[in-house]
C-alpha cells in the first residue's frame, strides 16, 4: 500500500525543519560569539618559599598545567625568582620580616586563552580563573603550589 | 454514497514517533533559549538577608578585584549566593603583646596585607539565629566560606547575618 502524505506530515516536518533550524542558530551562533570573545590574556602565578635549589627550575617557553585536572593553562612568557620574606615572631609577638635565604618566591606569568565574562575569566570560554585562587601546576621540571595574583590582558 | 465519504485521517506508527521527535525538539528549543543560560534557579520564596564575610590576611593587591554588584557564588556549588552591597577594606594587624614593663598589648600593621569585609545580600531561608540557606547553600555564622566573586576566589569567615526590609518592600531576587 503506497503512503500518501497529507497535511498533517507537511506541518510535522515543516516542525521539525524550523525546531532543527533554531537549534542548530542557537549553537552556532553561541559559538561565533564564544570564539570572537577569546583573546590571549596574562596570568600571573606565585608560588613562595620554594626551595632556592630550584632556582631555574622554570623556564620561558615552558608548558604550564594544572595537575588536579591536566589543564594546560599555557606557554610561560615571563619568569623571576625573588628573595623569600617571611615574619618571624618574637617572644612579645612582634612581627619582622626577614629573608630565608633557602627559599624563593617565583613568579611566572603564562599567555592563556579565553573571555572575561560577567562570571569572570573563563579559560577557552570554559574553566573559571582568578586572582586569588590556589593551584598545583607543574612544569617540564618543577611542580609546586602556586596563587593565581593577576589575571589581565595586557600586551 | 462513495463520494460523500468523509475522509478520516489515521494516526499510524509513522506519526507518533514524528509527533514525539517533534514534542522533544520544541521542547529542547524552549529550553535552549529560555532556560539553559540560567543553570541556577533563584529561591524567591525567602527573605532577604544581609551578611557579611570577613577575609582576613589577603594580600593588598586582591583589595581592588571586588565591586559593589559582583554576584558570590560558592566554591562547591557553583551556586550564587549572594551580591554584594558593601566593601570595607582596612590594614591587616596582629596583635602585639608584650611583657616588658608593666606589659600590654597593641595591634601592629603588617605589611603588604589587608583584611576585607564584604557584606552581601541575598534571598534565603535564616533560623533566626545562626544559619542562612540560600539557593542550596548552608551559611552559618562563623563558618568558613569557599567562595568566588567574578574576579576574586577567598576563603573567608561569616561574621554577621541579620534579616532586613528593602525599600518599599522588595524581596531580593538571587539572580538579578
Amino acid at each position: 500500500m503506497k503512503r500518501k502524505i497529507n497535511i498533517v506530515d507537511v506541518f510535522i516536518i515543516l516542525a521539525a525543519f524550523f525546531a532543527l533550524v533554531g537549534i542548530g542558530a542557537r549553537i552556532y551562533i553561541g559559538a561565533a560569539v564564544e570564539k570572537a570573545n577569546i583573546t590571549e590574556y596574562t596570568v600571573t602565578l606565585v608560588a613562595k618559599g620554594i626551595s632556592a635549589d630550584n632556582i631555574n627550575a622554570v623556564k620561558t617557553g615552558d608548558t604550564v598545567t594544572r595537575k588536579d585536572d591536566g589543564l594546560v593553562l599555557g606557554n610561560v612568557e615571563y619568569v623571576s625568582y625573588t628573595e623569600h620574606k617571611t615574619y618571624a615572631v618574637n617572644q612579645d609577638n612582634v612581627y619582622t620580616e626577614v629573608t630565608d635565604s633557602s627559599k624563593l618566591d617565583l613568579t611566572i606569568k603564562v599567555k592563556v586563552k579565553g573571555e572575561m565574562t560577567e562570571e569572570g575569566f573563563m579559560q577557552n570560554g570554559e574553566n573559571y580563573l582568578s586572582a586569588g585562587m590556589n593551584l598545583t601546576f607543574e612544569t617540564e621540571n618543577f611542580q609546586g603550589k602556586a596563587v593565581i595574583m593577576d589575571i589581565s590582558n595586557e600586551k | 454514497m462513495e463520494s460523500n465519504k468523509k475522509t478520516k485521517v489515521k494516526f499510524n506508527f509513522f506519526d507518533i514517533t514524528v509527533i514525539i521527535i517533534i514534542a522533544l525538539l520544541i521542547t529542547g528549543v524552549a529550553y535552549i533559549y529560555f532556560l539553559g543560560s540560567d543553570s541556577s534557579a533563584s529561591n524567591g520564596d525567602g527573605i532577604n538577608i544581609e551578611y557579611k564575610l570577613e577575609m582576613e590576611m589577603i594580600d593588598e593587591s586582591f583589595g581592588d578585584l571586588v565591586k559593589v554588584g559582583d554576584f558570590v557564588v560558592d566554591n562547591a556549588t557553583g551556586n550564587r549566593i549572594g551580591k554584594v552591597t558593601g566593601i570595607e577594606i582596612s590594614d591587616y594587624k596582629n596583635k602585639v603583646t608584650y611583657s616588658s614593663g608593666e606589659g600590654g598589648e597593641y595591634f601592629n600593621a603588617v605589611d603588604g596585607y589587608i583584611n576585607i569585609t564584604l557584606t552581601v545580600e541575598c534571598n534565603g531561608k535564616w533560623d533566626g539565629e545562626t544559619t542562612v540557606i540560600t539557593n542550596n547553600c548552608r551559611i552559618m555564622l562563623g563558618s568558613v566560606i569557599e567562595a568566588h566573586t567574578p574576579r576574586l576566589t577567598f576563603t573567608a569567615n561569616c561574621t554577621m547575618i541579620q534579616t532586613f526590609v528593602k525599600d518599599g518592600g522588595e524581596v531580593i531576587d538571587n539572580e538579578a
